[in-house]
């Protein structure tokens, strides 16, 4: 039974790592240096993404980001309008410093087990009041996504969309109608979910266990190093 | 051993109507009990004092006493009554926390801090017998209904729990499913749990209960035995407002009306790239215009599928539908279709019954608008309600609000996606009449549905689907009547995949 459900074990990073990796590379984008050094900020979490089997998201933000940073290196020598220029320079600015934010997020979120991060938060003794709200996201976001599609399908099947006469009388109608049957549902699912989870005894004192192992294996200090070391170079040899 | 006396519960929040008045009970230990009883009955209510939801999680006012092994729930906390009681909800996709399985099974046992190793090895225990072996470690939103019910069975099955409490826990499951649950409801058994299972569909259930406690208005109406409860004529279950109990050999009500106008399929096809299996291949296909048009299949069959192609929803959507002598490919048949979903409340947007309508309308000359759609509220008897709220309203009248939105822009063609799942006889009649209704005013009628009964009162012509393809499809005549038979017979006994799930 325990080898079975390692086999999905094969690269996998504690929960506090990540969350380390996350604020280094979301702070490292701010810091908005060399090309290189942007490259490199951008390489950990498409690696990371592509362990983690989301090849089309870590393609996608790849691709995403280097066409930006080549626009950012060549702006200089184009000469656009200036309002076109603002908007350019604006949406550069935009995918440069948070695409590799969110990139890790999805990562975080994908790669995480709900209880796998409760327990290492625990190990950070941060208080279960905040564990518990942040760890019903990983579960909470997926199903968010298909609602909405739901919402999208039965907008769509009512002709009720931009352009038409209806909706140049009231454009805001639009995202009331969309929003509101997702804010009933999800507060519907919210608190079913929640009954669930009480159910099975989420609220007990006592320092719960966890089947999946966590702690710091060698995965996260190789991560961790060759992550810290492609930083420090380009920062400082460049 | 669960003892109640005199026990009384009011909702804090939204009225009285699904409260409990004077309950006195008194449950044996290993005894299985089925509560049964129309829509508000308060039999959900009844589950919840079981599994400690009422006090610790649903407010309101709680008078009289509850006991679970001679003590009251209230004096013991939340967290230890979850050790004692298992619990399966009726909703298969809000009662997991974690998103893959093995993390859902184990989610109790971690809570109450067992050892990894003891955790380990009740998994495998629940593993082996509730035959999970191909659902673990995957993710929980890869899983049909069916499997995220089985989970949240074995989730509970693995705190190792006394007592069970099951609400409504086969509402949004197919046949299949249902025989699945009915083979972890006899395995409790046979463990000598004590086992409390609110249920609509009384059919999987009956040869396993010791007694059938009758809920109306929050009170204990009648209690039976299960030799008394199958005494019952079918009479006597509608005049209780209850389901068959044997849905499965129901006379056909409805009749095919003899019109020689068909709309036609062509090359219906579309392949989902990375979902594998269910994809739908239909090169050619004529059915007839203005019947009730049931879907039948197994699960993942396509029948999904060829509703969301059949409305034009998915971009991949190929082929062309020839209506009235015109031809539609999949975007505009968005024009002519529409799909009523299983959970209504994604379709209802606005303030009031009588807007959702007129956001149907095209606005030009509002007057018209009005008392066109007052004319449709009026059809559908909802005229009465055109200034309430569409989410104050009850499942049915949702629905048929949603009808009436689908009816105003003009749609031709109905597709209705489990309309009766979780619904009470009362309610399954009403949306019954909704379809019978809308049939008579011309409008094509396609029908999704697990649900033998609303199959037998409503539908005039079945259309089979395996595997994407189109087995048959014919009126509902003594012949359909003989092949749907066989389908629901095979669906009851036959293992699913091979695999035996038969304890």
């Amino acid at each position: 039974m325990q080898t079975q459900y390692d086999l999905s074990m094969g690269f996998h990073l504690d929960p506090r790592t990540k969350l380390l990796l996350m604020a280094v590379v979301s702070t490292a984008e701010f810091l908005y240096g060399h090309a290189l050094f942007m490259i490199a900020v951008a390489i950990i979490p498409t690696i990371l993404l592509i362990s983690n089997k989301q090849y089309r998201i870590g393609i996608g933000f790849c691709i995403l980001f280097l066409v930006a940073l080549t626009v950012k290196e060549k702006q200089a020598f184009i000469h656009f309008n200036m309002l076109l220029n603002m908007i350019v320079v604006f949406l550069v600015g935009v995918v440069l410093r948070l695409s590799p934010t969110f990139a890790m997020g999805s990562y975080l979120i994908r790669s995480t087990k709900a209880s796998e991060f409760i327990s290492a938060m625990g190990r950070m003794h941060v208080s279960r009041k905040i564990t518990i709200p942040i760890s019903v996201l990983f579960r909470f976001l997926p199903t968010m996504g298909e609602e909405a599609r739901a919402i999208k399908d039965a907008m769509r099947m009512r002709e009720i969309r931009f352009g038409t006469k209806k909706f140049w009388r009231n454009p805001v109608a639009l995202i009331e109608y969309r929003f509101v049957p997702l804010m009933i549902s999800v507060v519907k699912i919210g608190e079913e979910l929640s009954a669930a989870a009480l159910s099975r005894g989420l609220d007990n004192p006592v320092k719960r266990t966890n089947i999946t192992k966590i702690g710091f294996t060698g995965y996260d200090m190789i991560t961790l190093s060759v992550s810290i070391a492609l930083l420090a170079v380009t920062l400082f040899a460049v | 051993m669960i003892v109640m006396k005199d026990v009384s519960f009011t909702y804090g929040s939204s009225g009285s109507d699904n409260g409990l008045h004077d309950i006195n009970l008194h449950i044996k230990d290993g005894e299985t009990i089925l509560l049964c009883g129309e829509s508000g009955c308060g039999k959900t209510t009844l589950t919840r004092l079981i599994n400690g939801l009422i006090p610790y999680f649903y407010e309101g006012k709680l008078t009289g006493e509850v006991f679970l092994n001679e003590q009251e729930v209230k004096t013991i906390p939340f967290y230890q009554i979850a050790e004692k009681v298992g619990s399966v909800f009726q909703n298969p996709r809000t009662q997991f926390y974690n998103v893959d399985t093995t993390s859902e099974i184990v989610f109790g046992c971690e809570n109450m801090a067992l050892p990894v190793e003891e955790i380990m090895e009740r998994l495998e225990r629940t593993t082996d017998n509730l035959q999970l072996q191909g659902l673990l470690g995957r993710s929980l939103f890869a899983l049909s209904g069916g499997e995220k019910q089985k989970i949240a069975c074995a989730s509970a099955d693995a705190i190792h729990p006394e007592i069970v409490a099951l609400d409504e826990p086969s509402s949004n499951l197919d046949i299949s499913s249902i025989r699945d649950l009915t083979g972890v409801i006899r395995y409790w058994k046979n463990q000598k749990k004590t086992i409390v299972i609110s249920e609509h569909r009384l059919y999987y259930m009956l040869p396993y209960v010791d007694r059938i406690i009758y809920l109306k208005q929050g009170r204990i109406h009648k209690e039976f035995t299960r030799a008394e409860f199958l005494c019952l004529r079918s009479t006597d279950l509608k005049e209780l407002g209850l389901r068959s109990l044997n849905p499965f050999g129901l006379p056909v009500e409805s009749e095919m009306k003899i019109k020689n106008t068909q709309l036609s399929l062509k090359n219906f096809s579309y392949s989902y790239e990375k979902r594998g299996p269910e994809s739908l291949d239909i090169p050619e296909l004529k059915l007839p215009q203005g019947e009730v048009i049931g879907i039948i299949g197994n699960n993942g069959a396509g029948k999904s599928t060829f509703a969301r192609c059949f409305c034009g929803l998915d971009k991949a959507a190929k082929g062309i539908i020839d209506y009235n002598g015109k031809q539609y490919s999949a975007k505009q048949r968005r024009h002519i279709s529409y799909m009523v979903m299983q959970d209504v409340n994604h379709q209802l947007f606005t303030e009031d019954v009588l807007s959702e309508i007129l956001l149907s309308m095209e606005g030009q000359d509002e007057a018209a608008d009005e008392s066109c759609a007052k004319e449709i509220l009026e059809g559908l008897d909802l005229s009465a309600k055109s200034e309430i709220h569409p989410m104050a309203l009850s499942g049915g009248e949702k629905q048929r609000v949603a009808i009436g939105s689908a009816v105003a822009c003009g749609k031709e063609i109905l597709i209705f996606d489990e309309p009766t799942s979780g619904l009470d006889y009362r309610h399954m009649l009403e949306v019954a009449n909704n379809l019978k209704h809308l049939q008579q005013e011309g409008k094509s009628l396609f029908l999704i549905t697990h649900d033998p009964e609303l199959i037998y009162k409503c539908c005039t012509y079945l259309l089979f689907l395996e595997h994407g393809k189109v087995l048959w499809h014919r009126p509902l005549d003594k012949k359909a009547e003989q092949l749907l038979h066989d389908f629901f017979e095979e669906e009851c006994k036959a293992p699913k995949n091979g695999q035996l799930v038969d304890w």
